[in-house]
């Protein structure tokens, strides 16, 4: 007779020394597993910190199929990337690897950033592209045979006008020559950088020799030839004199003119008469609304400013107000929905002058367009 | 217990298990829970960086400025009004140099700190008996390819020293009590080691707080995305002056960097300064600096928040200072 059967009781089972084994791996694997999580938890992470914007903004994108991934932070050594084949936009799918030199070579895979995450590559600079609406960056660094550098940036823009605007932005007032490049182009040393279409691109070298000086030009006209060509329309060109105008001054701000919060989509240029800048402006808004609200923004700015009340002059239909403090006068005038005039200027008279010149322009129609290739033509707007 | 049912439970046991490891590492989240943990216990988590300051003694130079070209020469003649590195460095002290390394950029771009002024620090501070120089940078975007091309790395080789990459165990939360930062990921672990501290930074044109120099250099020490301070960047800088009490700060003008801050869209956007300021009042120096770029101090924001705040002065005529030429 069993034990089962001797007191009813379930008999003891014999437990072998494998299932002993077992079950003590068990055991170890779970508290390993255990530990390993909270380990884990514990370590410090400083992508812990990161603030993922891009969903938050709404103008996050995803890259095209095909282009390059938009890097991450942190890329701390990034792996050798796929080249892109196709892309949300023309300069976005540029093919870097594709425009090598010559003897030359990558120095490592083309880099692409998106707007949220283009503080990576230029913190502290990004958020003045961001300004004009840039899109994606698409760089590469180019090594020679000779230890030498090309840095290649194509910003890919939101419009042929953004990447007017970051261009002239950019471009040093002085020690720079014009590069038949793009729309528009400048070679400065150790530099080229042109505009085409919603482009802008650079090619920046490690030092300014004739030999870099060629390859970089080449560059930047390889880059060019792959960008469909898309002119700016530089409408604010039309209204500013060519009289006197400093070359290359002309600018475009899509926001904070001369560092005016209330100054947006301005066209400027800078005047030299009688020994004195004069800093001009023309602003276009979507109705006259908005431009009357910009010209109210103005007087709150005198006020504020203690330049009190402006001194009212009368225009051929309209009216110029003269206001001054400190040594610096404004004269700005609102014609429909465009506002413009003369901004911060030490000489009151030459700034009322050259602001009734600007109104004729811009009431009469009496301009100059640039053509399609960027070159200022006479015409009406 | 026969063997076939054995095995079909220890299968399935070991099915659970997978199971659950996998949930785990899948529901784990590794952002979340040392943060919480570190929140829970509080600002005793956090780390609060020492002051690496000298007291000044009766009649110290409290900057001083060298004109000149080369660097070595420079940084020799602005030690040497200074009362020498023997003043700020003791024998068996570690070194931390933190140099401006933000860009994967040359030198001669002026958009980061030059590798000759650096090596001529590093071998000032060997010379005084540093057991150990460390040098120091957080740039966002590939650090390694940042070191190598603005030649900071190899200036940090032939000076025998350090660089401390900024990998995510090199980083800790520290405590600012700033305006702005409170606390924040620090490149902390190079402070952590260092008896003294030696900041040397480019004097440069910067788009969004107007100049960047010995205060914002330690913008690159911080972790996370910090990016976000942009919208208060006077504030944060101020803090950062608040942050860190470094033993000295060299700006290094060197070349300057006077438009399209802090990256240059050119080189014709740098040009000759010729001139070293050193010093141990930052807000001094860097007041200096600024009248360097042409620029008035009085009207650059960070400098006035950390006058007002006590962290150095923006008079900086109104400190011992000397000036000499290097040769």
């Amino acid at each position: 007779m069993d034990q089962h059967s001797a007191n009813g009781a379930a008999p003891r089972p014999v437990v072998r020394r494998a299932e002993r084994v077992a079950s003590v791996l068990i055991l170890a694997g779970l508290a390993a597993i255990g530990a390993a999580v909270y380990w884990r938890g514990q370590q410090y992470d400083p992508e812990a910190e990161r603030l993922d914007v891009l969903p938050l903004s709404g103008r996050g994108q995803a890259a095209a199929p095909g282009a390059l991934p938009e890097q991450s932070v942190p890329p701390r050594t990034a792996a050798p990337q796929p080249v892109a084949t196709a892309a949300s936009t023309p300069c976005d799918g540029v093919p870097l690897a594709e425009l090598v030199p010559p003897g030359w070579r990558l120095a490592g895979p083309p880099e692409r950033y998106g707007a949220a995450r283009l503080y990576e590559k230029i913190d502290g600079r990004a958020e003045l592209y961001l300004a004009y609406d840039v899109q994606t960056l698409l760089f590469a660094s180019m090594l020679g045979p000779d230890g030498a550098t090309l840095d290649v940036y194509v910003y890919a823009m939101d419009t042929p006008l953004d990447a007017f605007g970051i261009f002239s932005a950019e471009r040093p007032p002085t020690g720079a020559t014009v590069a038949a490049v793009g729309q528009s182009g400048y070679q400065a040393p150790g530099s080229v950088a042109f505009h085409q279409a919603a482009c802008y691109a650079q090619v920046l070298a490690a030092a300014d020799t004739p030999q870099l000086r060629q390859h970089a030009l080449a560059m930047a006209e390889a880059l060019a030839a792959r960008v469909p060509p898309d002119s700016a329309d530089l409408w604010g060109a039309a209204f500013l004199p060519a009289r006197d105008q400093v070359e290359p001054s002309l600018r475009y701000s899509k926001r904070a003119a001369f560092g005016l919060e209330f100054l947006d989509n301005a066209f400027t240029a800078t005047y030299l008469r009688h020994g004195e800048e004069l800093s001009a402006f023309v602003a276009e808004y979507p109705d006259s609304a908005q431009a009357a609200a910009t010209l109210q923004a103005f007087r709150q700015f005198w006020r504020a400013s203690g330049a009190g009340a402006p001194e009212e002059l009368p225009l051929p239909g309209g009216t110029l107000l003269v206001a001054g403090g400190s040594g610096y006068h404004d004269a700005v005038f609102q014609a429909h929905r465009r506002v413009g005039g003369v901004a911060m200027a030490t000489d009151r008279q030459g700034a009322v002058q050259l602001a009734q010149e600007i109104w004729q322009r811009v009431t009469r129609g009496r301009s100059r367009r640039p053509d399609a290739s960027g070159a200022v033509v006479p015409s009406a707007r | 217990m026969d063997r076939r049912r054995f095995l079909g439970r220890i299968g399935l046991t070991g099915a659970a298990l997978a199971s659950l490891g996998a949930g785990a590492i899948a529901l784990h989240d590794r952002h979340g829970t040392g943060l919480y943990e570190r929140a829970r216990r509080g600002p005793a988590a956090r780390v609060r960086l020492p002051s690496f300051r000298v007291p000044d003694t009766t009649g110290s130079v409290q900057l001083a400025i060298a004109r000149g070209t080369d660097p070595a020469r420079l940084v020799a003649t602005a030690l040497g009004m200074l009362g020498g590195i023997e003043r700020f460095v003791r024998p068996g002290d570690v070194v931390l140099l933190k140099p401006n390394v933000a860009f994967a950029r040359p030198a001669s771009w002026g958009a980061t700190t030059r590798p000759e002024t650096l090596l001529a620090v590093a071998r000032h501070c060997r010379q005084a008996g540093a057991a150990k120089i460390l040098v120091a940078d957080n740039p966002i975007n590939q650090p390694e390819g940042c070191f190598a091309k603005t030649g900071i790395q190899a200036a940090a080789a032939a000076a025998g020293a350090r660089i401390v990459w900024p990998r995510p165990e090199a980083f800790s939360r520290v405590q600012i009590d700033g305006e702005v930062l409170s606390s924040w990921p620090v490149l902390g672990a190079p402070l952590l080691k260092a008896d003294k501290v030696i900041g040397i930074a480019p004097c440069k044109d910067h788009n969004l707080c107007s100049a960047s120099m010995s205060m914002k250099n330690w913008y690159g020490l911080l972790g996370g995305r910090r990016n976000q301070f942009h919208q208060q960047i006077h504030r944060v800088i101020a803090d950062l002056a608040q942050m860190v009490q470094p033993t000295l700060v060299i700006l290094d003008g060197t070349r300057l960097l006077v438009r399209n801050g802090p990256t240059g869209g050119s080189l014709a956007d740098v040009t000759a300064g010729d001139t070293l300021i050193a010093g141990t009042d930052m807000v001094a120096v860097d007041a200096a600096g600024y009248e360097l770029l042409g620029r008035d101090p009085a009207r650059l924001e960070y400098l006035q928040r950390a006058s007002a705040r006590g962290l150095g002065t923006s008079r900086w005529r109104e400190l011992n200072w000397r000036q000499d030429w290097a040769g």
